[in-house]
């Protein structure tokens, strides 16, 4: 299925931050949300930075939204020996950030408890897949929802489109794709924690590697949500500031083709072209980690 | 007391072998937690009640809106035909479209994968959360947690001999992403190494495995659930 963008939309690009330079050097160049974490709350992020304290954090928050931009605190990976601990960090910061990204349903249920209020934004990993479950999670307070990433667009029509008022939100394409269900995959083994999704695998016969949709598809995926009404593109938090950079370069290029009102297949090419760009630089990063 | 004890029906199982399968088991299994594609039809689970089953549990993966469509139809069309399975929930929104609709009497249970996430939210929030959904039981094959929860009320079926490592939506069978008509995998196995991965890793349906023992002897664990 194939969807026009229609109207010249205005697409907001939202940034996972580790520190005060990097909210700093996305806000200089246009971010219109950013995120970040605390140390001592999870939030399923491998090797990034996160923000030592809840005053730290809502001194960045200060200084974003001072720039006009908003700021959230991701809290999407509380098991329960913290659960108490992250309810009270999010009630403590009340108002300072303008919204928290949750995952679990214990959390919720405890900040309504506690009566704590907030822009939720439900978290990829809750993996909500249909109408009902949003419903569900809308009681509880969510106001945006960041779409699955093995959805595909007509199955996210109505997600999308839906009555509750909820907004929401798509991973950039292409560049931040996990091969397996995100938030559903426990393929990371030894020391560093590698990741087998896009490894070699061999059944005695052959190699087989996991499947995933190619970056054409992918593009032509994200041009659907947009038309279909997604409005944030959400670039994920990275242990490498420069490789965070170009991904936030590529989603900054892919909003401006997006709001070209482009027909598929022309933004889908140019996409293709950027993503090969910066495919450069990420080859670049690597040979200069080599040499040094 | 001597956890039930059951077993997974094989996809592709011919009929006329239902009956020395369920004859070997207290309960029997069917559907699958990771594939809308598996889902059992209804005179599928009507025949596995034929064979002798006295108690079935129908797996069900996450949901699409068109897959919870689908399966609520599905499991009314089984509960208006007198049929009373235990339905393995995987998904939130399902459960709530079931309770509301056809099966609202129905027995649920958990299942893999959403359990992975609730096994470690607070057992006070589990506790209620299972009382006002009715849900009997979590599934789950992570023997440590299971060896883990405090033997007093939340109850657990335990799942071997593989443990769930990761699933798709993109086939592994056909590369194509979103749910298929007809599976692909038509109960097809492979089991894969790569330098470096702790064991070998078992590809069944959309989901990937490793291979566990025996399940965990605990007060908790009240229900074994086989897959050959």
């Amino acid at each position: 299925m194939s969807y026009c963008t229609m109207a010249l939309h205005r697409i907001k690009i939202q940034v996972g931050v580790g520190g005060f330079g990097e909210l700093r050097r996305f806000v200089a160049a246009g971010a219109d949300e950013l995120y970040g974490g605390l140390s001592s709350v999870p939030s399923h992020v491998y090797g990034a930075d996160n923000f030592s304290s809840p005053a730290e954090l809502l001194r960045a928050a200060a200084e974003a939204r001072a720039a006009g931009r908003k700021f959230f605190f991701a809290a999407n990976e509380i098991g329960g020996r913290l659960l108490e601990h992250t309810a009270q960090v999010i009630a403590g910061l009340g108002s300072g950030v303008d919204g928290i990204i949750i995952r679990d349903l214990a959390l919720f249920r405890r900040l309504a408890e506690l009566k704590v209020k907030g822009f939720y934004i439900l978290s990829t990993l809750s993996c909500c897949y249909n109408l009902r479950t949003l419903a569900l999670y809308r009681r509880l307070g969510v106001r945006r929802l960041a779409l699955p990433e093995h959805l595909a667009p007509d199955e996210a029509a109505g997600l999308i489109s839906n009555r509750f008022g909820v907004g929401t939100e798509v991973f950039i394409k292409a560049r931040e794709y996990c091969v397996n269900a995100n938030g559903l995959c426990f393929l990371q083994f030894g020391p560093h924690n590698r990741c087998y999704c896009r490894a070699d695998l061999y059944d005695g016969r052959r190699t087989f590697r996991m499947p995933a949709p190619s970056a054409q598809e992918q593009f032509g995926q994200l041009y659907d949500f947009v038309g279909l009404g997604a409005r944030t593109i959400k670039v994920g938090r990275s242990p490498k500031p420069e490789g965070a950079w170009l991904v936030y370069r590529e989603a900054s290029g892919l909003r401006g083709l997006l709001e070209r009102g482009l027909p598929r297949a022309s933004f889908v090419r140019k996409a293709l072209r950027l993503h090969a760009v910066i495919d450069k630089g990420f080859g670049f990063l690597r040979e200069k980690e080599r040499l040094s | 007391m001597r956890p039930e004890r059951a077993a997974v029906l094989p996809y592709g199982l011919p009929e006329r072998e239902y009956p020395a399968f369920v004859r070997r088991w207290d309960r029997v299994y069917c559907g699958s937690s990771f594939c809308p594609g598996l889902a059992p039809a209804a005179a599928r689970i009507a025949a596995i009640y034929r064979a002798g089953a006295s108690a079935v549990t129908v797996l069900t993966p996450f949901v699409t809106d068109a897959s919870l469509a689908k399966t609520v139809k599905l499991l009314g069309e089984v509960f208006r035909a007198g049929l009373r399975p235990q339905i393995s929930v995987s998904d939130l929104g399902l459960l709530s479209a079931l309770r509301a609709g056809p099966c609202r009497r129905a027995s649920f249970t958990l299942g893999r994968p959403l359990s992975h996430d609730f096994l470690r939210m607070p057992a006070q929030f589990l506790k209620k959360f299972f009382a006002e959904n009715g849900i009997a039981m979590i599934e789950t094959d992570e023997a440590d947690m299971a060896s883990g929860l405090s033997s007093g009320g939340l109850k657990v079926a335990f799942h071997y001999p593989f443990r769930y490592v990761t699933m798709t939506r993109c086939c592994p069978w056909t590369g194509r992403m979103g749910n298929c008509a007809r599976p692909a995998c038509s109960g097809r196995r492979r089991t894969f190494t790569a330098s470096g991965m702790p064991g070998r890793l078992l590809l069944s349906e959309n989901a990937y495995f490793f291979r566990t023992g025996k399940p965990p002897i605990h007060p908790a664990v009240v229900r074994t659930v086989f897959t050959s």
